[in-house]
């Protein structure tokens, strides 16, 4: 019941990936498919290969079936004309693939994937680069929308079996170089646009705001990451050695951060000077935030980012061991001049201690919360 | 740690049911799944699915991969060495079950990521897989395992050659920068250690180089930088022992003995072939004639057999078909002649034929089938060997007889010459001579820079007078003689063959 909740809810989007069979839309794509390139001239290695694979494998939308009428009595009526489809290589078993060789070893597929010799359904129907642009790519883009667009924790209605497999397709149908590039291109153009939305918000809310599109960013990466792992192990990190998440980590440093670093730095060490100006576990997150990005940032301001981040400032040393001492006496009497007590000194029971102190003990715990 | 939290998976109507913590720790796809907060990752409580669905994949496949999870991951001896121990045994139709299987199970694996199931198949490769499990490492971008499948097909090249199959992954280069599969295997068995290796029925005994331990070693490789010779850690197979007149040649990186006789009985056809990337011999087709003292050439990728005792046909062969054919035979059937190949064509030079001596330089062209009269000479020559380097055909040894009016000297059976022979200019060199060794029965091999040159026949009555193991350089036309001989022995047969690294083995 929550499932037709969220079909009506995304729309023919889910509605489209929720079919029992994948081939639903690639087989439906056919009927969009009729403008091609000419098909090659039929061969007696297309015999074979154009009978319909088994039942259960293709659900044909009806247009479809229309239009393979005629193929059925291939040795009846004169030729059928070269359609669209012909050059899917339907390869249904190894025996076909076998005959097929032996009887013409000399026309060689152009690709690996024609001489497919499995059963596989995720790999039957050759994907082509138009029916990547138009069915595959769009549903990979409006996945990627909602993930980049929605609050981190939010409930995410997409199905992660659903996406992966339509990655994996492409994969394997050698998408993978048009889908990095097109899915870099597709997070720089979102960006972009954060980027121009932060430079135009007040000075008082940027800092939250650069915040917002951080956190968001980073949770988006935690569900985006995973759904690539397939074009990530097999083409980014086989082909290209590098890791996707580096890459779209990237971005957001070159696209956003930035671009928006020397607006961002004094507003932050002005913050960090005016207490509850921003919260600590906002100032604590972009500094953080900040440090992952690019650990050179440091150098803007160590003192703030060594309040967050171990080992900014050099270690201690011996020598200045009584300077230490005094900074932190001199801390002290500043939070005793602020109206933090010293705690209790006295040697009572802990109980006692409870009800004696109870006070103070509230009061520093807001302090550093 | 009660009972182990199950995930149910669910393919087209049945379920399976997996230990979600093996699956977490055995699938990168399960693993990325939990993570990525997405509708499959929350807990049934929380809005979350009862059941994992999957689509797409095949159920014998999916079933392989969910076992191996279940099992907690590499067990010895899982899945594919029962099946594969069957060897050559396998029926065609089950080679095929097995073949669908492997890919559904290769399907499923790289679907779920199961890095360390494709880690597995890396030792699971075999002569009945290689083929498939290399396009399936193709399809599903898996570059160790097309690695593995490469190493294994240059081991065994000649073996997966033969396979059908092997056309369908042979495709013609697909961009003019590449090379084809066979192309890339045939060049990858030109590596390892250039070693000079000698055949020979060697007698044991005290003047043996070694002290061998039973029966003297029928195969020794040669140290250069020591000068000494080993044992190979293999032998002549039975039925090749105490064979003569044989033709030799290699072909890939393979030495193939074929034909000659038996001293007790006659000519044979048969053909064998030594893998040295395996220490293995092959016995491959056996030709359609059986002849002995013919000549064996390697052109084109491709095996001649030239000729014989009586014989003018020649046969070649393919080891993509592991068969014979019968192609263009000599005009006339050759004694003490001749062969070898050069820029792509065979010469034959030298003997006798029936009536008289031939002087005629014959020339083969394999793709036209066609022999050509290429010129006469008027130097007779007979019992030579030849090797060629680009152009140049070197002619080592054998016995020469000039006629006309100029000759030199008669007959000059008690020399070991080289000449040269160009092709192009058709121009003789006499390029040195060696009084104190004879030039007959010797075997030669070129190897690195120059031409190992072996007597053949080393008799124990006669042996210091012909123990020959010397090189000629080709390219400052000088001898260099060299102390060590392999041992005392008939039927001797040197030849230059690339030897796997130490480090590989």
């Amino acid at each position: 019941m929550e499932e037709s909740m969220e079909e009506e809810e995304w729309g023919s989007y889910v509605a489209m990936m929720d079919d029992q069979n994948h081939n639903n839309w690639e087989a439906a794509v056919d009927g969009f498919r009729q403008p091609q390139p000419p098909p090659p001239p039929p061969s007696s290695i297309q015999a074979p290969a154009r009978e319909p694979p088994g039942g259960q494998l293709l659900a044909v939308p009806a247009a479809s079936v229309d239009r393979k009428g005629p193929k059925e009595g291939l040795s009846m009526g004169p030729p059928p004309p070269p359609e669209a489809n012909g050059v899917i290589m339907m390869l249904k078993s190894c025996d076909t693939a076998a005959a097929v060789a032996k009887a013409a070893p000399a026309p060689t597929p152009s690709s690996t994937i024609n001489i497919n010799t499995s059963t596989s359904k995720f790999l039957m129907n050759v994907i082509t680069i138009e029916d990547y642009k138009s069915t595959y790519w769009p549903k990979l883009d409006g996945a990627i929308d909602q993930l980049l667009t929605q609050s981190p924790g939010d409930y995410i209605p997409i199905s992660y079996e659903q996406i992966y497999s339509c990655v994996y397709k492409c994969v394997c149908q050698q998408h993978s170089e048009q889908m990095y590039s097109d899915l870099i291109k597709k997070i720089t153009n979102h960006l972009e646009r954060v980027s121009k939305e932060l430079q135009a918000s007040p000075p008082d809310l940027y800092i939250e705001r650069f915040n917002i599109a951080l956190g968001q960013y980073m949770g988006a990466l935690q569900s985006i990451v995973p759904l690539f792992i397939y074009m990530n192990k097999f083409y980014i990190e086989t082909k290209l050695n590098r890791d996707l998440k580096d890459d779209l980590i990237k971005l957001f440093t070159e696209h956003v951060a930035e671009k928006h670093i020397y607006s961002l730095m004094p507003l932050l060490l002005e913050a960090q000077s005016t207490p509850f100006q921003v919260t600590p576990s906002t100032m604590a997150n972009i500094v953080k935030g900040l440090y992952t990005l690019r650990p050179e940032w440091v150098q803007m301001a160590p003192t703030l980012f060594s309040k967050f981040i171990p080992n900014i400032l050099p270690p201690a040393v011996e020598s200045e061991l009584s300077e230490y001492a005094a900074e932190d006496q001199k801390l002290q009497r500043e939070l005793i001049q602020n109206g933090f007590t010293r705690g209790d000194q006295s040697r009572k029971r802990a109980g006692d201690e409870l009800a004696y102190n109870s006070s103070s003990a509230c009061a520093s715990s807001r302090g550093y919360r | 740690m009660s009972a182990e939290e199950m995930v149910q998976i669910r393919l087209e109507d049945r379920c399976y049911p997996v230990s979600k913590r093996k699956l977490i720790e055995q699938s990168d796809y399960f693993r990325a799944l939990y993570r990525s907060g997405m509708r499959e990752a929350l807990s049934q409580e929380a809005g979350g699915p009862e059941v994992q669905q999957l689509r797409g994949l095949s159920a014998p496949g999916l079933r392989l991969v969910l076992d191996f999870i279940n099992a907690g991951g590499a067990r010895e001896g899982w899945l594919l060495g029962p099946r594969a121990e069957k060897g050559g045994g396998v029926e065609e139709e089950e080679e095929m079950d097995e073949v669908s299987l492997l890919a559904e199970l290769v399907e499923a694996a790289s679907f779920l990521q199961v890095t360390s199931l494709l880690q597995l198949l890396l030792s699971q490769v075999r002569l009945t897989n290689c083929l498939e499990l290399y396009r399936l490492a193709q399809v599903y971008g898996l570059p160790d395992l097309q690695e593995a499948c490469l190493r294994f097909m240059v081991v065994h090249f000649h073996e997966v050659l033969c396979k059908p199959q092997f056309h369908l992954l042979g495709a013609p280069p697909q961009a003019p920068g590449d090379v084809s599969l066979k192309q890339r295997l045939r060049e990858a068995r030109m590596t390892g250690t250039p070693v000079l290796v000698a055949l020979g029925d060697f007698l044991g005994g005290p003047l043996a180089p070694h002290p061998y331990q039973g029966e003297p070693p029928s195969m020794l490789r040669y140290e250069e930088m020591t000068e000494r010779w080993f044992p190979l850690a293999n032998n002549l197979p039975p039925d090749l022992v105490n064979v003569r007149g044989y033709g030799s040649a290699i072909l890939d990186n393979y030495l193939f003995i074929v034909g000659g006789y038996r001293i007790t009985s006659q000519e044979i056809s048969a053909a064998h072939s030594y893998n040295p990337s395996t220490n293995e011999w092959l016995q491959v087709a056996s030709m359609n004639q059986k002849r002995s003292n013919f000549k064996l050439v390697a052109v084109n990728s491709k095996l001649y057999a030239i000729g014989g005792q009586a014989v003018s046909n020649v046969e070649c062969y393919n080891p993509e078909q592991d068969a014979w054919n019968f192609v263009a035979p000599l005009p006339n059937p050759l004694a003490e002649f001749s062969a070898c190949e050069c820029k792509g064509k065979i010469y034959v030079i030298g003997g006798y034929t029936t009536r008289d001596r031939n002087m005629n330089i014959l020339q083969y062209c394999p793709s036209a089938d066609i022999w050509t009269l290429l010129e006469t000479c008027d130097v007779h020559i007979r019992k030579q060997q030849m090797v060629s380097v680009e152009e140049t055909i070197y002619i080592v040894g054998g016995c020469l007889h000039e006629l006309g009016p100029n000759r030199r000297s008669s007959q000059s059976e008690d020399m070991l010459t080289v000449q040269s022979y160009n092709t192009v200019t058709r121009q003789w060199l006499y390029l040195k001579e060696n009084t104190s060794k004879s030039g007959l029965n010797l075997t030669c091999a070129l190897h690195n820079d120059g031409i190992y040159i072996m007597s053949r026949d080393v008799t124990l009555s006669t042996s210091l007078e012909h123990r020959v193991f010397l090189k000629y350089n080709i390219f400052s036309d000088s001898w260099e003689a060299f102390r060590r001989f392999p041992a005392f022995g008939h039927n001797l047969l040197v030849s230059s063959l690339y030897l796997p690294n130490k480090a590989e083995t």
